[in-house]
Formats: structure tokens, sequence, C-alpha cells
């Protein structure tokens, strides 16, 4: 899968879990502050995007990516479709060099 | 498919657990009184090729419940249906009822059951197709006198099972109920005997159910085949639900 392919699945899994048309999970938009994700939207979300791309997900490990040390506001703001999407991108190409 | 079955040594929760393994499920067999019958059913289903275990907690305990759940978890390493079978009653008319005693009834059969799959619901969410199946009553639609605790709380149950299919159908988790009818076991054996003769004007099909009938339903709601079907109350009760006016009694019932 390459790298667009990779972001759009995320893409649409963000709208499939929040019940949106895809083209409001634009890249920069914020999952929790503008397409009202709440924490059991995240949790399914990350059940969907493990059984899509095959890895596990850890809580310690999204911490680690989007808020280490950093405030539950500033996690919220970090969370865009874009960011999820990198993290994404980042997880299959440290696969691939493991 | 690994599912957890509260009130799982009881004879309708028993039956439950032996349908599950005919369609192929590891079962977890939950009990909170009945270690013995529990590890009973859980040997014959061994016995049968399935993997099954007993697990003793109580469901009114929501600590429990999520220690319960880690353990099937661990054990399998999913969890991909609840059956909540586990259920108390208080039968007596209402100046006869204790407060304590209804209160229990409220605890067990409706917390109970919000405490299970709560506890379950992030494993029910990551295996794609998670399943909810409470064993409810045609009492949580249709009244009679003595059963207004259990009554209230099965049509809770009822309602439970509404709300929550529609709060988890878009995280692909389907939740029902059976509204068991007379079945001639468990709980329902006393009010079978009490009703004798004159619960073939009440039941079309003239007959208390079985426990395995209950149980047949409750697998099949649990099933991959039944993927489309959430917040239904499904009566399991020989068409009583149906019926508008009792027979009228023939010398047949005497």
């Amino acid at each position: 899968m390459s790298e667009i392919e990779v972001r759009e699945t995320v893409r649409k899994l963000v709208a499939e879990t929040l019940g949106l048309a895809v083209e409001r999970a634009t890249p920069e938009a914020k999952l929790m502050i503008e397409l009202g994700a709440e924490s059991i939207d995240l949790l399914d979300l990350r059940f969907r995007l493990e059984r899509s791309f095959g890895f596990g997900i850890s809580n310690e490990d999204l911490a680690r990516t989007f808020g280490d040390g950093v405030t539950e506001e500033a996690f919220r703001a970090a969370l865009t479709v874009e960011a999820l999407g990198s993290y994404v991108v980042m997880r299959l190409e440290a696969a691939v060099h493991a | 498919m690994i599912a957890l079955v509260t009130g799982g040594s009881g004879a309708v929760g028993s039956a439950i657990c032996g349908a599950l393994a005919g369609r192929g499920a590891h079962v977890v067999v939950g009990y909170l009184r009945g270690a013995e019958a529990a590890e009973r059913v859980a040997a014959e289903l061994r016995a049968a090729g399935r993997d099954a275990a007993a697990l003793g907690f109580d469901v009114a305990d929501p600590a429990a419940c999520d220690r319960a759940v880690r353990a099937v978890v661990e054990r399998h390493g999913a969890l991909h249906a609840v059956v909540n079978a586990a259920g108390c009653t208080a039968d007596g008319l209402l100046n006869d009822l204790q407060p304590e005693a209804v209160q229990k009834v409220l605890s067990v059969n409706v917390a109970g059951a919000l405490n299970v799959v709560r506890a379950a619901l992030p494993h029910l969410m990551a295996c794609g197709r998670g399943r909810v199946v409470n064993v409810s009553s045609v009492l949580g639609s249709r009244g009679t006198q003595g059963t207004s605790a259990y009554a209230s709380s099965k049509g809770a149950l009822d309602a439970l099972t509404r709300a929550l299919a529609v709060e988890l159908g878009p995280r692909r988790i389907t939740v029902n109920a059976v509204a068991a009818g007379f079945v001639n076991g468990g709980m329902g054996r006393t009010p079978v005997a009490r009703m004798g003769a004159a619960l073939r004007r009440l039941v079309p099909a003239g007959r208390p159910g079985t426990p395995a009938e209950v149980g047949a339903v409750v697998a099949f709601l649990a099933s991959e085949d039944a993927d489309y079907v959430s917040g239904a109350v499904v009566p399991v009760d020989g068409g009583m639900l149906a019926c508008a006016v009792a027979r009228a009694g023939g010398a047949r019932d005497e």
C-alpha cells in the first residue's frame, strides 16, 4: 500500500467510525474538536486501524506520539486526520525496517 | 467465538452454554453460587471438545465484572459475545416485598447486565462483530400480580437492550434480548407448576418451553447469522405474547 493509499484508508476509517461523509475528514480536521469524536470513538478507531493495518496500538504508543507530557487540550488539538495518517505511515515503515 | 454467559450454572444458562458450544463457541460459564453446577457445565462442554471454563463473579459488582472480563481475555485472547443470563427474583405482593429484595433484583437483573457489557465493551468493539444477548421475560412487557420487582427489572432490561442497540450499533455490536415465557426449568419451574393445566389457555403452543429452546434462540442471536438483528426482544414463549385473550377453559383443563 502506498503512502497515499494509507492516508486515504485512515481518512475513510475516521469517517466510518464517526459516521461522517468522507469529505468531512479533511487532513487538517481535528478529530475531537471539529469532528465530534469522543473517547469511545477513539477506542473504536484504534481497533479499526489495528484490523486494517495489522499492528497493535497501545495507549503508551499513542501518548508518546501525540501527547507525551502535553495537556489534554494539546492532545485534542494535535489529533488531526493528517497526524493520525502520519502515525500509521510511521508504524508501517517501522515494521518494514524491523 | 468466545462467549461469556453470566448465570451459566442455572437451567436456562447452562442450556445457553450448550447451544453456543453447539455453534462452535468457546464458552466461559459465569456463576455466583452454583460453582459445582458451573464446573459440571464446563466439564461437559470440554468433553464435547470445546474450550470451556467456569468463572465465579458477582455481576452486581462492577469491579468484579472488570476482573472477570480481564480473566476471560487473558485466557482466550478475545471476547466476542456476552449473554446476560444471571437473574434473580423476589416474588410477592407489593406490601410483602422487602425494599432490600427489590434493590437486589434490580442490581442483578438490570445493573448487572450493564456492568458486564461495560466491562466487555472494548473487547466487543475490538473483535469487529460484538454480540450482547439479554435473557428477559414476557413479564418485561406484560403484567401479572406478585411479580412487580421481577417484571420491572425485565422491562428495564428490554429498554436497556434497545438503548444499547442504538448506542453500540455504530460500533458493530448487536444487542438483543429473548423474552422467555413459561420455561420448565430453573426459576420457571415454580410458575409452571403453579399454572398447571391452566397454562394451556395462556400459551398457544399448549406446553411450557424448555431451557434448550431458549438456548437455541440466544445462540442464534449471538451468531454471525444474526448480524442484521439488533434491538429486538424476541419472544420464546410458545406464542403467549401474541395472545389477546386467553382461551376459555374446557373440560380438558380441569
